[in-house]
C-alpha cells in the first residue's frame, strides 16, 4: 500500500515535470524561482522507477505467478540504474554521451545544461539497483540498505532546503538537486524500503512487539525532532536573538528535555504493554503447568521445547530431563522409526488432531515401562517455527477397562453358546424322549386291549360276569392310558411347536370349537353368550386349543346344571378374554393346584379328565406371552380369564351368533 | 422260502403288534399270503432279493407293504426311501402304519412318497377295523401296478 502510494507519487511528480519542460512551465520544472530545476531525465527516471515500484508493490509479484510485471518492473529499474551510471560516467570520466539534452533543451544557466546532479544520479542508480534486487535471492537486506542510502542523500538534500545549506543539495556549485528531485527520492526509497513490510528492516518497523511499538513511536520524533530544533536555533540565530553558544546550548537542554519527555512517555506505554504481556505469559504459563492433561511441545525438528508437571509425572522424568530431548524418548524403540515417520507426515500437513481421533500410541516411561496413551496434537505456529502441542493422556485404565468389558462380552457369549448346546441338548432329549413316548408306550396299551378283547371273544358265553366285568375295567384303564399320552404328547408338541403368529377373528375361533362342541355334547340345554371379541395376533392353532380346553370344560362342569350358561367375552377393563360357566366351580383355596399338570380338583367318577388342558393352556397362553387365571366359587361357576401378550386392541369383530343351544 | 407270490410284506417289530395285524388280517381272508418280516434290514433284503431272501424270485413284488417307522437297524423311514428311489420296487404301495402321530414323521413319510400314514388305534376294535379298511382297499378295491411298472422307471433311466 504505502510502496504503490509512493511509486504512484513518484511517477506522478516525474510527469509533471515532463509536462512543465514540455510547456515550459517553470514553476513545475523548479518549484521556486531561482532553486534548480529537475532535469528531463530526472523527471522520466522518477516516471520509470515509480512505474518499477508500482509494478512490485503487491507482494505476489515476488512468486513467478506474475512474470510481466516482475520482467517489466526489473527492465525499467535497468533502465533506471543505466542512466544514472552514464550520468555519473559523464561528471567522472568526462564524457560526452550528448543524452543531458536528448529530450529538451535545457535554457539554464548551468555548466552542464540539462544534465541532472551527481546526487541525484547516485540516489537514482541506488533506487534502480535497490528495485531490480527487491526479490533477488539472496541477502535480503541489499535492497533495503541500498534504498536506505538513497534515502539518506534525499533527506541531506531537503535538510540543506531548511535550513539554507545549499552545500546539502548543491554539492558541486554548477549543479544541484532540485528541491522535488529531494522530496520525491525521499520518498520513492522509503517506498522501496516498506516494499516489502514483513522483511527487514520493514518488520521490525510494522511488528506488534515492543521494538516495533518503541520504533514507530520514537522514529519520527528522532527524525523530526533535531531537524525542527535546529531550524528554530538556526532561525533565532539568523534573526539575532541570541549568539552561536547560547543557541547551541538551548539546543541540547530543548533536546535534552524533548527527549526525556518522549523517552518517558514511551517508557510508560511499553511498560503498560509489557505488564499486561507478562500477565498473559504468567497466566499461560501457569495454565500450562497446571493444565489437568499432560502436554508435551515439541518443535519442526522432534526436540522437546516444553513439557508441564503432568508430563513430567506421567513420564517419571525431571523437567531438564526432558527439554532438548527428541520427543522419541518417550516412545518404546520399536515404534521409533515409525514414530519419526509420522512426525515427518505431520509436519508437512499440520492440522488439528482432537483427542479420541484415533490416535492411540504407547508410551515408555523413565524405567522403561509401557502404557497405553491417547494423544491429541495442535499445531502452533510462531514467526519462524512452529511447534507442536501433544496433549497426552494416559489410558491405560481405559484400555484395561475395555479390555475387561470385551473379555466379559466374550465369556458371556462363550457362556450363552454353551447354554444354548445344553438346551438344544436336552431338547433333543426331550424330543427323542416323547418320540418313544409316543411309539413305545401305545404298543403294549394295545397288547393289553387286543388280547383282552380276544380273550373276551373267544371265551365268549363261558365267562362268569365278573370275569366279564373285569376285562372291561381292564379296557376302560387302557383308554384313560391312551388318553393321558395323548394329552401328554399335545403339551409337549406345545411347548416345542413355533410360534405361527396371524392376526385372528377370535369370534370365528370361538364359533368353530363351539359348534364343535354342541355335537359332543349332544341333548343337553346350554345357553350360550358370546360377546364380541377382538382380533388378535396370535397362532390360531394354539389358540383353538386354548378354547377348546376351556369351553370343553365349562360344558363338562355344568352337566348337572338342568340350564346351563356358558358365556365368553373381554374382560369389563378390555384386559383380557373369559369363559364364564354357571358349573360346580371349585374352591379358590386350590386355584393354585388348577394349572399345575395332571391336577385334578374332581373325582374322576363325576368328571372325567386327564389333567392336561388346563396345563396346555397355561402352556400356549405362556407362549404369546400373557397370563392366565380363574375365579370361582364352589357350586356357582367359574370364570377363566386369560390375556395375550400380542393381544391388540382393535375394534371387536361383529357380534356373533347367539343363542340357546339344546 | 415259497415260491408263491405274496400279498402283504408286514414290517413289524413288535410280536403283539404282529398277531393282532394278522388276526384281524385272517379275519377279514386277507392274509393268506403275508410274509412278516422283523427289522428294516429284512424288509430291504426281502424287496431286493439279499442275505436270506437271494432265492426269491425278484419279478414277484409283494402288492403292499405294511411299515412300523420304529424298526431295530433300519428304520421305517428309511426302508421308505429305499423302496421309493429304486425303480424295482417304487411301485409298491407303502402304508405307514404306526403309532406315531409326530408331525414331523407324517410329513417325512409323505416327503418319501409314502402311499398312505395310518396311526394304529390303541382302541382294538378301531385297530381291527383300520386293518380291515387298509387290506380291502389296497388288495380289493387297489388295482396293484402290472409287472411293467416295475421294470421302467416313470420319465427315468434305467440304471
Amino acid at each position: 500500500m504505502l510502496a504503490c502510494a509512493a511509486g504512484l507519487f513518484s511517477a506522478g511528480t516525474g510527469a509533471l515535470v515532463l509536462v512543465g519542460w514540455f510547456l515550459n512551465i517553470q514553476p513545475l520544472k523548479n518549484l521556486l524561482p531561482g532553486l534548480a530545476t529537475m532535469k528531463a531525465n530526472t523527471a522520466v527516471s522518477f516516471v520509470l522507477a515509480g512505474v518499477s515500484l508500482w509494478l512490485l508493490a503487491p507482494e505476489e509479484a515476488a512468486s513467478s505467478r506474475e512474470v510481466w510485471r516482475c520482467r517489466g518492473a526489473r527492465g525499467t529499474a535497468v533502465f533506471v540504474v543505466s542512466l544514472g551510471l552514464l550520468t555519473l560516467g559523464e561528471y567522472l570520466a568526462g564524457w560526452e554521451l550528448g543524452i543531458d539534452q536528448l529530450l529538451f533543451e535545457d535554457p539554464g544557466t548551468t555548466a552542464y545544461p540539462g544534465r541532472m546532479a551527481p546526487a541525484t544520479a547516485l540516489s537514482l542508480t541506488l533506487v534502480g539497483l535497490a528495485l531490480f534486487n527487491l526479490d533477488a535471492p539472496g541477502d535480503s537486506r541489499l535492497s533495503p540498505l541500498l534504498a536506505l542510502s538513497a534515502t539518506l542523500i534525499g533527506m541531506l538534500a531537503i535538510l540543506g532546503y531548511g535550513f539554507g545549506v545549499s552545500s546539502l543539495y548543491s554539492r558541486w556549485a554548477y549543479s544541484s538537486m532540485a528541491l522535488h528531485t529531494a522530496v520525491a527520492v525521499t520518498v520513492l526509497a522509503a517506498g522501496v524500503v516498506f516494499a516489502r513490510p514483513g522483511r527487514w528492516p520493514a518488520s521490525t518497523l510494522v511488528s506488534d512487539s515492543a521494538g516495533g511499538i518503541m520504533a514507530r513511536r520514537l522514529l519520527p520524533a528522532v527524525v523530526v525532532l533535531p531537524v525542527l530544533l535546529g531550524w528554530l536555533r538556526l532561525g533565532g540565530e539568523r534573526l539575532g536573538f541570541y549568539d552561536l553558544p547560547f543557541g547551541l546550548a538551548l539546543m541540547v537542554a530543548s533536546s535534552i528535555v524533548l527527549l526525556t519527555i518522549l523517552v518517558w512517555w514511551n517508557a510508560a506505554g511499553l511498560e503498560r504493554a509489557d505488564r499486561a504481556r507478562m500477565e498473559n505469559y504468567a497466566m499461560f504459563s501457569s495454565l500450562f503447568r497446571s493444565a489437568p492433561e499432560a502436554i508435551v511441545a515439541v518443535n519442526r525438528v522432534g526436540r522437546i521445547v516444553l513439557v508441564n508437571e503432568q508430563a513430567t509425572r506421567l513420564f517419571g522424568y525431571e523437567v531438564e530431563e526432558l527439554t532438548g530431548q527428541q520427543v522419541e524418548l518417550l516412545i518404546p524403540d520399536r515404534v521409533r522409526a515409525q514414530h519419526i515417520a509420522h512426525r515427518a507426515t505431520y509436519a508437512s500437513d499440520p492440522r488439528m488432531r482432537p483427542m479420541g481421533s484415533g490416535l492411540e500410541l504407547i508410551g515408555r516411561r523413565k524405567d522403561g515401562s509401557e502404557f497405553a496413551v491417547e494423544v491429541s496434537l495442535s499445531p502452533v505456529r510462531s514467526a519462524n517455527d512452529f511447534l507442536v502441542m501433544s496433549l497426552v493422556r494416559d489410558v491405560t485404565e481405559r484400555t484395561r477397562a475395555e479390555e475387561a468389558i470385551r473379555r466379559l462380552n466374550e465369556e458371556l457369549e462363550q457362556r450363552v453358546l454353551d447354554r444354548t448346546a445344553r438346551l438344544a441338548a436336552a431338547n433333543k432329549e426331550l424330543e427323542a424322549f416323547t418320540y418313544s413316548v409316543a411309539h413305545d408306550l401305545r404298543a403294549p396299551l394295545r397288547q393289553i386291549e387286543g388280547f383282552s378283547r380276544l380273550l373276551g371273544d373267544e371265551a365268549g358265553v363261558d365267562l362268569l360276569d365278573s370275569a366279564r366285568h373285569h376285562l372291561t375295567r381292564i379296557r376302560e384303564g387302557t383308554r384313560l392310558m391312551s388318553q393321558l399320552i395323548e394329552d401328554l404328547l399335545k403339551l409337549s408338541r406345545v411347548g416345542r411347536q413355533e410360534l405361527h403368529l396371524q392376526v385372528t377373528n377370535l369370534n370365528t375361533l370361538v364359533e368353530e370349537v363351539v359348534e364343535q362342541i354342541r355335537d359332543d355334547i349332544g341333548e343337553r340345554a346350554v345357553e350360550w353368550r358370546i360377546q364380541p371379541l377382538p382380533f388378535a395376533e396370535c397362532d390360531p392353532g394354539l389358540l383353538r386349543e386354548v378354547f377348546v380346553n376351556l369351553i370343553s370344560n365349562a360344558a363338562k362342569f355344568t352337566r348337572p346344571r338342568d340350564r346351563a350358561l356358558i358365556e365368553v367375552g373381554t374382560a369389563a377393563d378390555g384386559s383380557g378374554i373369559f369363559v364364564r360357566d354357571n358349573g360346580v366351580g371349585f374352591n379358590m383355596k386350590y386355584s393354585d393346584k388348577l394349572f399345575g399338570i395332571f391336577q385334578r380338583l374332581h373325582r374322576l367318577e363325576d368328571f372325567e379328565g386327564t389333567g392336561v388342558g388346563l396345563a396346555t393352556v397355561q402352556r400356549i397362553v405362556h407362549r404369546h406371552g400373557g397370563r392366565v387365571w380363574a375365579e370361582a366359587e364352589l357350586n356357582k361357576g367359574a370364570t377363566f380369564y386369560f390375556t395375550l401378550g400380542t393381544l391388540e386392541q382393535s375394534e371387536p369383530a361383529e357380534p356373533a351368533g347367539q343363542g340357546g343351544g339344546s | 422260502m415259497t415260491e408263491q407270490p405274496v400279498d402283504i410284506l408286514l414290517v413289524e417289530d413288535n410280536p403283539s403288534d404282529v398277531e393282532l395285524t394278522v388276526h384281524a388280517l385272517r379275519r377279514e381272508r386277507l392274509a393268506n399270503r403275508i410274509e412278516v418280516v422283523r427289522d428294516g434290514e429284512e424288509a430291504l433284503d426281502y424287496l431286493f432279493c439279499r442275505g436270506a431272501y437271494a432265492e426269491r424270485a425278484p419279478k414277484d413284488p409283494p402288492r403292499l407293504v405294511l411299515l412300523d417307522l420304529k424298526l431295530p437297524k433300519v428304520d421305517g423311514l428309511e426302508v421308505l426311501r429305499s423302496i421309493k428311489s429304486d425303480q424295482r420296487t417304487q411301485a409298491v404301495p407303502v402304508v405307514v402304519l404306526t403309532s406315531s402321530r409326530e408331525e414331523t414323521d407324517m410329513v417325512e413319510s409323505y416327503h418319501l412318497a409314502a402311499n398312505a400314514y395310518i396311526q394304529k388305534p390303541v382302541d382294538f376294535d378301531q385297530f381291527r377295523e383300520t386293518i380291515k379298511q387298509v387290506g380291502l382297499f389296497w388288495l380289493v378295491v387297489n388295482a396293484s401296478p402290472p409287472p411293467a411298472a416295475f421294470q421302467r422307471g416313470p420319465a427315468r433311466g434305467a440304471s
